[in-house]
């Protein structure tokens, strides 16, 4: 694949996940009353679970071109696009949807007004988050 | 209206650019110089979790508009209450002042914060790395990267919002 093509796959995703986060943070602000640091925790969650997923189609689609008798033509493409799809979806969706800065940043008033909050954060976000894309992986190697 | 695009626009921007950012550091440290993916990563959330405090104590420092600025919840900003620069707290400035400054808080924070650094640093992958280490069985790795991305993303935000206040001091 072209590095160029890369680069812009990379970047419309990065875009993309951006906004995503920005319109669940801004929707979390107007419609609940939740704390600002939760909305960050259910978005990482629900993007660990997304790259789980696509990782796991996307890999399981990967092996099972490598396994197929295919003509260079045909298994030139097919890698291509599964390229492709990783470089959009899993480096640049979900890796500009979840944020690891705000986190910290998050944290760190946490660790200053409300320490409680911080250890719940921190365990939530990495034990449920690690859950969800193991659980992703599973679905999504199956799916494929 | 116009002035929510731009926003918008902001943050697709920043985020594009975030992306590829750490799609370049990750080919550069786990590519060229050969770092275990989990180690570039980490490096990748940690130096992001500088800037953003960097960043986040340099807006709020220079350009606060409501005088409820986040930055007084953290110990950090206590040297910096006796200045008079909090644009909010000068009688002199004009409404229209305090609106631009409210106005390109938001563009900068939309591009810097919400888009660029959001998307240079990234959870899921994060994530992913650490399934795929406890499923190699390196789980002294796995404790390695959750432990130290964390901690050492804590400790980075923390002395980030001390270089920002340090230059907000000095302008």
């Amino acid at each position: 694949m072209g590095l160029l093509a890369s680069m812009l796959l990379v970047m419309l995703g990065g875009a993309i996940g951006a906004l995503g986060r920005f319109g669940c943070q801004e929707a979390a602000k107007r419609w609940t009353s939740m704390p600002g640091w939760t909305a960050i925790l259910l978005v990482n969650i629900f993007g660990s679970f997304l790259i789980g997923l696509g990782f796991g189609v996307l890999h399981g689609l990967e092996l099972i071109d490598q396994s197929k008798e295919l003509t260079a033509l045909q298994h030139f493409r097919d890698t291509q696009s599964v390229q492709m799809a990783m470089a959009l979806f899993v480096t640049g969706i979900c890796g500009g949807y979840t944020t690891f800065s705000t986190f910290s940043l998050d944290n760190l008033f946490l660790l200053y007004k409300k320490p409680f909050q911080l250890g719940i954060n921190i365990i939530a976000s990495v034990v449920l988050a690690t859950l969800a894309a193991w659980g992703g992986l599973v679905l999504g190697g199956a799916v494929a | 209206m116009m002035h929510r695009f731009a926003i918008l626009g902001c943050i697709a921007i920043g985020g594009g650019f975030g992306t590829l950012s750490r799609d370049g550091m990750m080919a550069l440290m786990h590519g060229v110089l050969g770092l275990p993916p989990f180690v570039a990563l980490s490096i990748v959330n940690v130096s992001g979790s500088l800037l953003i405090g960097i960043v986040f104590a340099r807006l709020e420092g220079t350009m606060n508009r409501s005088g409820a600025s986040r930055l007084t919840d953290l110990p950090h900003a206590d040297r910096l209450n006796d200045r008079s620069w909090w644009p909010d707290g000068d009688p002199t400035l004009p409404a229209v002042d305090v609106l631009r400054f409210g106005t390109s808080l938001q563009i900068a924070s939309a591009l810097l914060i919400t888009g660029f650094l959001g998307a240079y640093t990234t959870f899921s992958a994060f994530c992913l790395l650490t399934v795929q280490l406890l499923e190699r069985g390196e789980i002294v790795n796995a404790l390695i990267s959750v432990i130290g991305s964390i901690s050492l993303g804590l400790a980075a935000a923390w002395v980030g919002v001390h270089i920002g206040c340090r230059i907000s001091l000095r302008n």
